[in-house]
C-alpha cells in the first residue's frame, strides 16, 4: 500500500467523504462541500464563456481583425441582465426569443433527415438469404414497431377498435422490455459511478490497487 | 411592442435557420455561418446571469445572517474567487486546473456516485411484482443484467446472447417506436413556437395560446 | 417478520452495496470479456482509416459519467495515436474540455505526439451546439481558439483540416452522456454532412441509441462500461474499465437479490 503523498489527492478523497457522509444523514460536512460544489461550478462555467469565446471574440475578432459587427449581438445579449430591473424585464425577452426561435428553426431545419432515416429502416425487405433467425428477427422487430406506434394513437379507442387495439397491446409488452433494458443499463451506469470513486478512494489516494 | 417584438424577433429566426438550410440562396451566402455567431454571441453573454442570481440569494443570506449564512459565504467566495483565477490564468492555467482535477472533478463525481445508493434502495423498495407488465419488465431488466455482467455470462453463456437480443430487437423496435412520437412532438413544438401559440418561454405572457 | 424484510433501514442496505462493490476492486476475480458485436465494428471502422486521416472526437461528459467514458476515452486516442491517425477534439460539455486535455496530454506522452501536429482540443464552446454545426463551415471562424486560447489558423494541424466536413475529417466518433451529444452528431455532422459517425454513450442512453445502430446511422456502439472494457481489450490497454467489471458483476447480483429480497417481503406480507 503506497498512500498519496500529493495533498490535491488528499484534498480530493476528504471532499469525497464529506460528499458521501449525506448518505447516512444531513450533516454540515456535506453541506460545506455542496457549496463549494456549487460556488466552484459556477465560477467554472463562467471562465470557461470568457476564456473560450468572448475574450478572443473582443480581443481578436472585433481589435484586431475589424468585425465591428459582432458588437451587435453583445449588445443584444447583454439585454438579458434587465430581468434584473423589474421595470426594464420586458427587454429581457428579446434575446430570449431569439434563442428560442432560432432553437425551434433549427429543430425544423435539422431533424427530419435522421427521423426519415429512421422511417425507411423501418421498412426493409424481412428476408435475410440464409439466415433464417434474422428474418424471424426482422419480422418480430416490425410487428412491435408497429405496436408500439399503435399503443401512442390516443385519439382512436382501443377498445372498440381491435384494428389499433390488438398491435397497442403487443406494443405495451415492447415498450415493458424496452423499459426492462432501460432499467438494466441505468443499474450498470449507477454502479459504474461507485466503482470510479472506488478506483480513486482505494487506488489515487490509498494506493491499495493497481 | 412589448408583447409583439418579441414574437416577431423567435419568426425571424427560426426563418433564418431555415432559410440557411434549406435555400440555395441561404447556401450560397453561408447564412447560417453568421447567424450560427450571432446567436453564440448572444448566448455567451448570458454566461453570469445564474452567478449574479446566487449572489443575490446567498450574499441577502449573509446579509440577514439567516441559519447556515457560512456555507452561503463559502459559496459566494469559491465562485468569484476561482472565475478571477479562470480570467488572470485562463482555462488552461496551472492552479485553475490543479482546482479542476482535485477539487471539483472528485466533488462532481462523487455527488453523482450516491445514485448507486438510491437505486439499490429503490430497487429493493419499489420493485414489485405486482402486475403482468411490471414482471416482463423485471425479467427484461434481470436477463440485461446478467448478460451485461461478465460473472452472469460465466454461470450461463446465453445470458450474454438473451441480453443482446433483448437490446437489438425488442429494446430496438420500442424505442424507435418512442423517438417517432418524440420527434413529431418536437416538430409540432418547435412550429408552435414559431407561429406563437406556444409563448411561455416569453413569460408572464399568458403562456400557450390554444 | 416479512414486514420487517421490506422495512430494512436504507444505510444497511448503502453498506452492503459499497462492501460488495468494493471486495472485487481489492480482488479482482479476472471474470472473460466477451467482446459484442457493437464495440467490435466501432474498433473495426477506425482500424480501416488511414495514417494521416483525421479522426475527430467529441468530449461530450463531464467527470460524472468519467468512469464509463473516460476508458473508452483512452481507448478511442490509443488507437488513433498507434494507426498515426490526426485528433481533432471539440466539447459540447464544459468538463468534457478539461476531462479529454489530461487525456490527449498522457497519450500523446505515451506515443510521442506531438500537440499542434498531431492532435489539438479545440475546448469547449458556449452555445456547443450550434457552434457544432458552425464547424462544418469553417474552424477558425466558429471556434476562434484551442483550448489553450490559442487562435485556431496559428496551429500547423488546423491549417490542413478548415472545416468538419468529409474532405479533412474521415471519421467522428461522439463520447457522449446525454444532450448535448449523440443526437447533434446525428444530425449535424451524419445527415447534413455525411461523415460516418459512431458513438460512445453511458449504459443509461445505450438503449435509447440502438435504433440509431440498427439503421447503420452510427457504426457500432461503445455501451457503458462494459462496452469500455471490450474496447480497452481490442486495443490491449486493460484498465479501469476491464477492472471494474468484476465490480459491476457483483453490483448486478446485489440489485437482483435486493429486488428478490424485497418481493419475497411483499408476496409473503400479501399471503399473510
Amino acid at each position: 500500500m503506497h498512500i498519496s503523498s500529493d495533498y490535491g489527492v488528499w484534498l480530493g478523497a476528504i471532499l469525497t467523504f464529506f460528499i458521501l457522509s449525506y448518505l447516512y444523514k444531513e450533516n454540515p460536512f456535506f453541506r460545506f462541500a455542496e457549496h463549494l460544489f456549487v460556488g466552484v461550478a459556477t465560477g467554472f462555467g463562467m471562465t470557461g464563456d470568457w476564456d473560450q469565446y468572448l475574450k478572443p471574440a473582443i480581443t481578436k475578432d472585433i481589435i484586431k481583425d475589424g468585425k465591428f459587427w459582432e458588437i451587435l449581438p453583445i449588445l443584444f445579449g447583454l439585454l438579458i441582465y434587465f430581468q434584473f430591473f423589474p421595470k426594464l424585464s420586458w427587454l429581457a425577452r428579446f434575446p430570449m426569443s431569439w434563442w428560442v426561435g432560432y432553437g425551434s428553426g433549427y429543430v425544423l431545419a435539422f431533424s427530419p433527415a435522421p427521423f426519415i432515416t429512421q422511417i425507411n429502416n423501418s421498412f426493409q425487405r424481412f428476408a435475410v438469404d440464409g439466415s433464417p433467425g434474422q428474418t424471424i428477427n426482422n419480422i418480430i422487430f416490425w410487428v412491435m414497431l408497429m405496436g408500439t406506434l399503435c399503443y401512442f394513437v390516443f385519439t382512436v379507442n382501443r377498445e372498440k377498435n381491435k384494428v389499433f387495439g390488438y398491435p397497442a397491446w403487443i406494443g405495451r409488452w415492447a415498450i415493458m422490455i424496452g423499459l426492462g433494458a432501460a432499467f438494466g443499463g441505468t443499474v450498470m451506469a449507477r454502479i459504474s459511478l461507485f466503482i470510479g470513486r472506488l478506483q480513486f478512494l482505494l487506488g489515487n489516494w490509498l494506493g491499495a490497487v493497481k | 411592442m412589448r408583447k409583439e417584438l418579441p414574437l416577431i424577433i423567435t419568426l425571424i429566426g427560426g426563418l433564418l435557420a431555415m432559410v440557411g438550410k434549406w435555400t440555395v440562396w441561404g447556401d450560397h451566402i453561408k447564412l447560417l455561418t453568421y447567424t450560427d455567431q450571432f446567436d453564440t454571441l448572444v448566448g455567451v453573454m448570458a454566461m453570469m446571469v445564474g452567478a449574479i442570481n446566487l449572489t443575490r440569494i446567498h450574499g441577502l443570506n449573509v446579509q440577514r445572517r439567516r441559519s447556515g449564512y457560512a456555507f452561503s459565504i463559502v459559496l459566494l467566495v469559491a465562485m468569484w474567487a476561482y472565475f478571477v483565477l479562470g480570467v488572470i490564468e485562463g482555462y488552461q492555467g496551472k492552479n485553475f486546473r490543479w482546482i479542476y482535477n482535485n477539487l471539483y472533478r472528485n466533488m462532481d463525481a462523487t455527488m453523482f456516485s450516491m445514485l448507486c445508493f438510491y437505486i439499490a434502495s429503490a430497487a429493493y423498495r419499489a420493485f414489485r411484482i405486482r402486475t403482468r407488465e411490471a414482471t416482463v419488465l423485471l425479467i427484461a431488466a434481470a436477463l440485461v443484467m446478467l448478460g451485461k455482467a461478465p460473472l452472469g455470462e460465466t454461470i450461463w453463456a446465453k445470458f450474454g446472447d438473451a441480453s443482446n437480443w433483448i437490446m437489438r430487437i425488442p429494446n430496438t423496435a420500442s424505442m424507435r417506436g418512442i423517438a417517432i412520437g418524440a420527434y413529431l412532438g418536437g416538430f409540432v413544438t418547435a412550429l408552435r413556437i414559431l407561429l406563437g401559440i406556444e409563448r411561455a418561454h416569453l413569460g408572464g405572457m399568458g403562456g400557450s395560446v390554444q | 417478520m416479512w414486514e420487517k424484510l421490506q422495512n430494512i433501514d436504507r444505510r444497511w442496505i448503502y453498506l452492503l452495496m459499497a462492501i460488495v462493490i468494493m471486495i472485487p476492486i481489492l480482488k479482482p476475480m479476472g471474470l472473460p470479456i466477451k467482446t459484442s458485436e457493437e464495440t467490435q465494428t466501432v474498433y473495426d471502422a477506425i482500424g480501416a482509416l488511414k495514417s494521416g486521416d483525421v479522426l475527430w472526437i467529441g468530449g461530450d461528459y463531464g467527470p460524472s459519467s468519467a468512469p464509463e467514458l473516460s476508458p473508452m476515452a483512452v481507448g478511442l486516442v490509443t488507437q488513433a495515436f498507434k494507426k498515426n491517425l490526426k485528433v481533432v477534439v471539440y466539447c459540447m460539455w464544459q468538463d468534457g474540455a478539461q476531462l479529454m486535455q489530461t487525456i490527449l496530454e498522457d497519450a500523446g506522452k505515451k506515443y510521442n505526439k506531438t500537440e499542434g501536429t498531431d492532435w489539438v482540443n479545440l475546448g469547449w464552446k458556449p452555445e456547443s451546439v450550434i457552434v457544432l454545426r458552425n464547424l462544418t463551415d469553417n474552424i477558425a471562424n466558429a471556434a476562434k481558439t484551442d483550448f489553450h486560447g490559442k487562435a485556431i489558423d496559428s496551429i500547423p494541424l488546423m491549417q490542413q483540416v478548415k472545416a468538419l466536413d468529409p474532405k479533412y475529417v474521415a471519421f467522428a466518433f461522439d463520447l457522449s452522456t446525454g444532450s448535448p451529444g449523440t443526437s447533434d452528431y446525428l444530425k449535424y455532422i451524419y445527415e447534413a454532412k455525411k461523415i460516418p459517425i459512431s458513438v460512445g454513450v453511458t449504459a443509461v442512453s445505450a438503449p435509447g441509441a440502438m435504433p440509431y445502430v440498427r439503421a447503420g446511422q452510427y457504426k457500432g456502439i461503445l455501451n457503458g462500461m462494459r462496452g469500455a472494457a471490450e474496447y480497452e481489450l481490442l486495443n490491449k490497454i486493460p484498465g479501469p474499465a476491464v477492472k471494474g467489471m468484476d465490480a459491476q458483476s457483483l453490483g448486478h447480483f446485489m440489485i437482483l437479490i435486493l429486488v428478490i429480497l424485497g418481493n419475497i417481503g411483499y408476496l409473503m406480507s400479501r399471503k399473510g
